[in-house]
C-alpha cells in the first residue's frame, strides 16, 4: 500500500475542503472497500478523510416533512435491524440485510455501500490497464465475463455492485450531498454516471463532494415493498441479478410502481417498460410474470452471460409477487 | 528375545466377522480386534490442543516473530508465458530496508506470476516497496493457459522439450471391452467435466528460517517435518542432523504442503545471506497461483449394463490439465465394481500455462467419482432400476453393503420419486454415491517415543505433524489405553524433528502409521514398568496389567498399586521405550468403504442447488477417537460440497492470469450453505495393524458431489455433467431437457 495522510475531521465543511485540496484523495466511511483498493493499488488516495468521527452524519431520524433520513456514516446493519424502517422501507432493510457478512455490515455504511468501487475482475486487478483505468480496452468483453453487464455494456462491463442503491431508487430516494461550494440534493435517479459519459466513475460526485444522507418518504398502508437477489451461494456472495420493488395500489390494481434492477448493467436500471406493464392494472401473477418477460427488453449478454437474461425475468416476477404480498394484494408469505 | 506369537484375531464389524490367524513380533501388544474392551479409545476424546487453539496460545508459524526477523517476498511476472531477459533490482538493493536478495534464475517463465526472486526486508512495508522496485525486463509470448487454448492445433507450447498432451499406454483391453459393448442390453454415454480447485489452506504457505551457525532452525506450516528437513538439508547443502524443524501446529494443506517448496528455500536462503532471521508467508493470490491445485477433468464414457441391472463393458477417456505440472488423471474409484477386463481407460495429460498441480485430498478421485457414478445413475435410468438398488446389486464390498442400506434408511430413500417427476419451482431429489481408500498404514513409517517419569506423567513424542486431523490427540489416546490412564495423565508432544521420525501426512497414512508405534511404545514403556513393580513386590511382571490408573495385580486385588505409586519405584528417573511401527498383516477388507446420501432442493427459477440433508458413512477401522474422525467426515462432506457447487479457478484467455485469486471470486461454501450432515462412523475391527486404524480424511471427500449430482439428476430428470453445479449450468441443463422434449 502507498503511503497517505489521514484526517479525521469534526464537520462535513472541514471534511470537503480538504478532500478538494489534493487530486484523488478519498473519504472513508468503514473502509471495507477503500482499504481494500488501496491495498491493491487500484486506489492510491494522497489522503484518507474519516467521516466515521463527524457527529450528526450517523442514524436515522424522521423529518419534518414526515420523510426518513439516513445518516451517511450509518452503518448497513442499523438500516438492516432498524424496526420503523422495517415498517416503512421494507425495500431498503431486506437490502441492507442481505449486504455482504455481518463483518461487513457492521463497519460498511450508507454512503461507502452507494459509493463502492464495482467488483469486476479486471478492474481490481492492477496488471490489467482496462479501459476503466485509463487504458484502451475492457478485457470483460472478450474474456471471462460469467459476472458481468447484460445491458448498456457497450464500453465498459461492470456492473453496479450496490445492494442499497436499486432499493433507495425504489424508494424514490434523494441523496443529499456536501461539497466545497456548499449542500445540494440529488434525486437517486440522477446520481449515477454511466461509461460513455465518464468511464472512471459512477456517480455524479465532483472531488470534494460527499454524501451527508439519504432521505425517502415512507412507504403508506397500501404499498410493498421487497428486494431479492440471485446468488450464487447463500452464505456472503454477491448478487448475479438482484430486483427492488416497491408497488403502490388502490385496492387491487396498480397505481404506481417502481422496478429498479442491478447487477446487470454499469449502473442501477430502472425499467419502466415493466412498471408501465403494471401499472393502472389489476395485480395477477399472470402481470407479474409478463412484468417480468418484460425485464429482459433489450439484453445484449456476452459470452458467458447470458443465462443472468433468464435470472433477471424470474427475479424481477418473484419480487413483484413479494411485494404484492407484501401489501396484501396477493396472498401468501413473501420468501 | 522372546518369540513371535500366533495370536487369533476376530475382525469385521455386525454379523460380518471372522477369524484370522496373524503372526505378531515379540515387542507388539496382541492387536486390537473386535473382542477388545476399551477404555478411552473410541470415546468423543476432546482434542488435546482445543484450548490452546481457541485461546490463540497455540503458535502457528504465522504467528513466529524473533528477534531481528526480516520479511522475505517474491517478484513475480504477470504474464502467463514470457522470456525474461533481465532483472534489474539495483534500485531495491539501495532501499534502506532491504537485507537479502535470491535469485531464483528463471530464464523462462510458464505462468502469470511465477515467481523470480526472492527479497528480505526489515518490513512487509519495506518489502513491498521493494518489490515495486524491481524491474523486469520480459518479452511475453503467446501462451495456452486454459484447456481449449492448449488442446488446439499449433497451440503455443507451454514446455519447450514435450508436447502438450501426454497420453499414458492404453489399458490393451480395448478389443474386448468393444465386442462386450456390443452384447450388452443397454449402452449409455456422458461426458462430465470437473474444474480445477485450489486447496485454499487458512493459514497459508510459509516458513521461518533462522541460522544459528551450521545450524537452521525452521517453523514451517507442513505436512512433512522430515520432508522439509531433507529437503532443505540437500538444498543448502548440510547435515539433516543440523536441520531442525518445527510444526507444533499448522492451518491447513490438504496435499499442498510436502516439501520446502520454494518458499522455504527463499527463506532459508536469504536468512543465510542477512544473517537474519527470515519469515515468508504467501498471500492470498500467491497461495492461489503458485503452490498446486487440484486438476480439471473431461471424462468421456461409456457403459454397457443389461436389463437385469448387471454391469457390463466400461470405457472412459480422461483428459486433464495438470498446468506446468505433471499427471492430471481422474481416478475412478468406483472402479471395484468392475471386472478388470472389461474395462478400457485411456489418460492423457495436457499442459498448461498455469500453476502446477499438487496432490489434493484424494488425488483423482472426486472427479473420478462425480463422471462414474454419473454414467452409473444413467445406466440404472436406462433400464429403470432404483440407483441405490443398482449399486448394491454391483457393489462386492462388505462394509458398503451394510451403508447403503442404513445410508438408505437415514436420508429416507423411500421419499425418492422418479427422476424428473417433481414439478414447479422447487424440486426436490435424493442421490447417493461412494468411496474407497486404501490406507492401513506404512511399514516402518513411523518410531514414538513413551516416557513414563517419576511423578506419574507419561509422554508420547514423535516428530511428525498434526494437520488438524488430530495426531496429537491421536498418540495421548493410545498411551493413556495402553497403560490404562485417563487422558490427563499423558502429554503428547508432536511437531518437531528432534523426536522421532514419521510420516508426511498424504494419503491418509499419518494415524494408521502412527498410532500402531505409539501403541508399541506405550507397551515396551509398560512392560519395563511392570517389571521394576513386579521386582518391588516380589511378584510375575505377567500378572501386572494397566487399569484405570492402577497397576493391577490380577490374581491379588490387595497388592494393585496406583499408577503415581509404582512410577515412584523408578531408580534411573524415567523409563523411556522407542515404539517402531511394525509391518502390515492381514486386514478385513483391502479396503475401507464409504457411502454418501444427499438431498436436495433445486430452485428451477434460478438454477439454485441448496442441501437439505447430507448422510456421510464411512469406515475407519477401529476408531480411536469419535469426535475427531467424526470432524474429518463432517470436514470432507463441507469441502466436497464446496466442490460441488461453488469453487473454480477461474484462468483469463488474454493474459493468462487467474482472475479469481482471492477468497471473495475463488468462491467457497459458508455456514449458511450447509445442511444437516449426519456423519456415520462404521466401527470395523479391521486388523491390518496393531491397531486397527485405518486413513479416513480422503475418502470422506470422494463422494459428496457425486451424490449431490446425483439428487439434482433426480430432481430435474436431467444431469449436470458439469462441476461446479452453478446456477448457470443448472439452467443449461433444464434447458437442454425442454429443448429435448
Ligand atoms: C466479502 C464482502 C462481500 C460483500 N457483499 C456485498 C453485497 O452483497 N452487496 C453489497 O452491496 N455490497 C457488498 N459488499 C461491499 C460492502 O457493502 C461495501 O464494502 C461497503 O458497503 C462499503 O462501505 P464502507 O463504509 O466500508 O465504504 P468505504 O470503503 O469507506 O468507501 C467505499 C467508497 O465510497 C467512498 N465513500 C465512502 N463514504 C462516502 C461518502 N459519505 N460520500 C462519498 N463517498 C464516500 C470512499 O471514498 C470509497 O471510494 C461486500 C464486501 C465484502 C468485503
Amino acid at each position: 500500500m502507498k503511503n497517505f495522510d489521514y484526517a479525521r475531521p469534526q464537520d462535513v465543511q472541514s471534511a470537503a475542503a480538504a478532500l478538494g485540496k489534493a487530486k484523488g484523495s478519498r473519504p472513508k466511511g468503514g473502509g471495507t472497500d477503500l482499504i481494500t483498493l488501496m491495498k491493491s493499488g487500484v486506489l492510491t488516495p494522497p489522503l484518507v478523510v474519516d467521516l466515521a468521527s463527524i457527529p450528526g452524519l450517523s442514524g436515522v431520524s424522521r423529518l419534518e416533512t414526515g420523510h426518513f433520513r439516513v445518516g451517511a456514516t450509518t452503518t448497513i446493519a442499523e438500516v438492516a435491524e432498524h424496526p420503523e424502517l422495517a415498517r416503512v422501507a421494507r425495500v431498503l432493510t431486506d437490502a441492507a440485510a442481505t449486504t455482504a457478512t455481518p463483518l461487513v455490515r457492521n463497519r460498511g455504511t450508507v454512503g461507502g455501500n452507494l459509493c463502492q468501487r464495482p467488483r469486476c475482475w479486471y478492474f481490481r486487478n492492477l496488471d490489467y490497464v482496462c479501459s476503466k483505468k485509463g487504458g484502451q480496452t475492457c478485457y470483460a468483453a472478450e474474456g471471462e465475463n460469467k459476472y458481468h453487464a447484460i445491458f448498456e455494456n457497450v464500453t465498459c462491463n461492470i456492473v453496479h455492485p450496490s445492494n442499497l442503491a436499486p432499493a433507495l431508487w425504489a424508494l424514490d430516494a434523494t441523496i443529499h450531498v456536501a461539497g466545497p461550494t456548499g449542500e445540494k440534493s440529488i434525486p437517486v435517479a440522477d446520481f449515477w454516471v454511466r461509461p460513455e459519459e465518464d468511464i472512471s466513475t459512477e456517480n455524479v460526485l465532483e472531488a470534494g463532494e460527499v454524501i451527508t444522507g439519504v432521505s425517502f418518504a415512507p412507504e403508506g398502508a397500501s404499498t410493498g415493498s421487497a428486494y431479492h437477489e440471485v446468488r450464487e451461494k447463500q452464505s456472503y456472495d454477491w448478487a448475479l441479478v438482484n430486483a427492488a420493488v416497491r408497488l403502490d395500489f388502490e385496492g387491487e390494481v396498480v397505481k404506481e410502481a417502481r422496478i429498479v434492477v442491478s447487477a446487470v448493467a454499469p449502473i442501477p436500471l430502472r425499467l419502466e417498460a415493466c412498471e408501465k406493464i403494471l401499472k393502472g392494472q389489476k395485480f395477477s401473477d399472470a402481470l407479474a410474470e409478463a412484468a417480468g418477460k418484460a425485464a429482459s427488453g433489450g439484453a445484449t449478454p456476452l459470452r458467458d452471460n447470458a443465462y443472468k437474461v433468464h435470472l433477471i425475468e424470474k427475479c424481477v416476477k418473484n419480487t413483484i409477487l413479494d411485494a404484492a404480498r407484501r401489501a396484501k394484494v396477493r396472498s401468501g408469505e413473501p420468501r | 528375545m522372546e518369540a513371535d506369537r500366533k495370536v487369533k484375531l476376530v475382525l469385521g464389524f455386525g454379523d460380518q466377522r471372522r477369524e484370522i490367524e496373524v503372526n505378531v513380533p515379540a515387542e507388539d501388544p496382541i492387536p486390537w480386534d473386535a473382542t477388545t474392551k476399551f477404555s478411552v479409545v473410541g470415546t468423543a476424546a476432546p482434542r488435546a490442543d482445543g484450548v490452546a487453539k481457541v485461546t490463540g496460545r497455540a503458535k502457528y508459524t504465522h504467528d513466529m516473530n524473533l528477534p531481528g526477523m526480516l520479511y522475505g517476498g517474491f517478484v513475480r511476472c504477470p504474464v502467463a508465458k514470457a522470456t525474461i531477459n533481465g532483472i534489474d533490482w539495483s534500485a531495491a538493493q539501495a532501499h534502506p530496508g532491504v537485507k537479502a536478495i535470491h535469485d531464483f534464475k528463471v530464464k523462462q517463465t510458464r505462468y502469470a506470476h511465477q515467481h523470480l526472486i526472492a527479497i528480505a526486508a526489515e518490513s512487509r512495508q519495506a518489502l513491498e516497496q521493494a518489490i515495486a522496485l524491481v524491474k523486469v525486463d520480459y518479452k511475453a509470448l503467446p501462451h495456452a493457459a486454459r484447456f481449449e487454448q492448449a488442446m488446439v492445433d499449433g497451440a503455443p507450447q507451454v514446455h519447450a522439450n514435450r508436447p502438450n498432451i501426454e497420453a499414458y499406454s492404453p489399458s490393451g483391453r480395448e478389443k474386448a471391452v468393444q465386442e462386450a459393448m456390443q452384447s450388452a442390453d443397454k449402452v449409455v454415454e456422458a461426458t462430465c467435466t470437473t474444474q480445477v480447485q485450489n486447496h485454499c489452506s487458512l493459514e497459508s504457505h510459509g516458513i521461518v528460517a533462522h541460522w544459528e551457525g551450521e545450524q537452521l532452525k525452521i517453523w514451517a506450516s507442513t505436512q512433512a517435518t522430515f520432508g522439509v528437513r531433507r529437503d532443505l538439508a540437500d538444498a543448502m547443502n548440510v547435515d539433516e542432523a543440523n536441520v531442525q524443524v518445527i510444526c507444533e501446529y499448522m492451518g491447513g494443506g490438504f496435499g499442498s504442503k510436502f516439501g520446502a517448496g520454494y518458499p522455504g528455500l527463499a527463506a532459508a536462503n536469504l536468512a543465510k545471506l542477512s544473517g537474519r532471521p527470515v519469515k515468508v508467508m504467501l498471500d492470498r493470490r500467491e497461495e492461489m497461483t503458485d503452490v498446486g491445485n487440484r486438476p480439471d477433468s473431461v471424462q468421456t464414457m461409456k457403459l454397457g449394463v443389461s436389463k437385469d441391472g448387471a454391469l457390463g463393458a466400461y470405457k472412459v477417456d480422461i483428459v486433464g490439465t495438470p498446468g506446468v505440472g505433471r499427471g492430471a488423471g481422474a481416478r475412478n474409484p468406483m472402479i471395484y465394481a468392475f471386472e478388470d477386463r472389461l474395462v478400457a481407460r485411456t489418460e492423457r495429460a495436457v499442459a498448461t500455462n498455469a500453476g502446477a498441480q499438487q496432490a489434493f485430498r484424494a488425488p483423482g478421485h472426486p472427479q473420478g467419482s462425480f463422471a462414474l457414478e454419473t454414467i452409473l445413475d444413467l445406466a440404472a435410468e436406462a433400464i429403470g432400476m432404483d440407483p441405490l438398488e443398482f449399486r448394491i446389486k454391483n457393489d462386492p464390498h462388505p462394509t458398503r453393503k451394510a451403508q447403503y442400506k442404513d445410508g438408505g434408511a437415514r436420508i429416507g430413500w423411500k421419499n425418492r420419486k422418479p427422476n424428473g417427476s417433481e414439478a414447479g419451482r422447487f424440486r426436490r431429489g435424493f442421490g447417493v454415491a461412494s468411496a474407497v481408500w486404501y490406507q492401513i498404514g506404512q511399514p516402518q513409517g513411523a518410531e514414538v517415543l513413551c516416557r513414563i517419569l517419576r511423578d506419574g506423567s507419561v509422554q508420547m513424542r514423535n516428530g511428525s505433524q498434526d494437520i488438524g486431523t488430530g495426531t496429537r490427540t491421536l498418540m495421548q489416546i493410545i498411551g493413556a489405553e495402553e497403560l490404562g490412564l485417563s487422558l490427563d495423565r499423558v502429554v503428547p508432544f508432536i511437531g518437531d524433528t528432534r523426536d522421532p521420525i514419521g510420516p508426511g501426512s498424504g494419503g491418509s497414512v499419518t494415524a494408521p502409521t502412527v498410532a500402531p508405534a505409539a501403541r508399541q511404545a506405550a507397551y515396551l514403556a509398560g512392560k519395563e514398568l511392570r517389571a521394576v513393580v513386579a521386582k518391588a513386590m516380589g511378584a510375575s511382571a505377567d500378572d501386572l496389567a494397566f487399569s484405570q490408573g492402577q497397576v493391577v495385580h490380577q490374581k491379588d486385588a490387595t497388592k494393585s498399586m496406583a499408577f503415581a505409586d509404582a512410577c515412584k519405584l523408578i531408580d534411573q528417573g524415567e523409563i523411556s521405550a522407542l515404539g517402531k511401527r511394525s509391518k502390515n498383516f492381514q486386514a478385513f477388507e483391502g479396503t475401507v468403504g464409504g457411502v454418501q446420501f444427499a438431498e436436495v432442493e433445486v430452485d428451477c427459477d434460478y438454477g439454485i442447488v441448496r442441501l437439505k440433508k447430507v448422510v456421510a458413512l464411512q469406515d475407519a477401522g477401529i476408531i480411536i477417537n469419535r469426535r475427531q474422525a467424526e470432524s474429518q467426515l463432517n470436514g470432507g462432506v463441507i469441502q466436497g460440497i464446496s466442490y460441488a457447487l461453488f469453487e473454480e479457478r477461474v484462468m483469463d484467455r488474454q493474459l493468462g492470469q487467474m482472475v479469481n485469486a482471492d477468497m471473495e471470486m475463488y468462491k467457497i461454501a459458508g455456514a449458511v450453505d450447509m445442511p444437516e450432515i449426519e456423519s456415520v462412523l462404521y466401527d470395523v475391527s479391521n486388523g491390518g495393524n496393531t491397531t486397527g486404524t485405518a486413513g479416513i480424511a480422503e475418502p470422506t471427500m470422494i463422494p459428496t458431489a457425486a451424490a449431490i449430482a446425483g439428487a439434482v439428476h433426480n430432481a430435474l430428470g436431467v444431469r449436470v455433467t458439469s462441476l461446479p453445479m452453478t446456477p448457470d449450468r443448472v439452467l443449461a441443463a433444464l434447458a437442454q431437457k425442454e429443448k429435448g422434449k
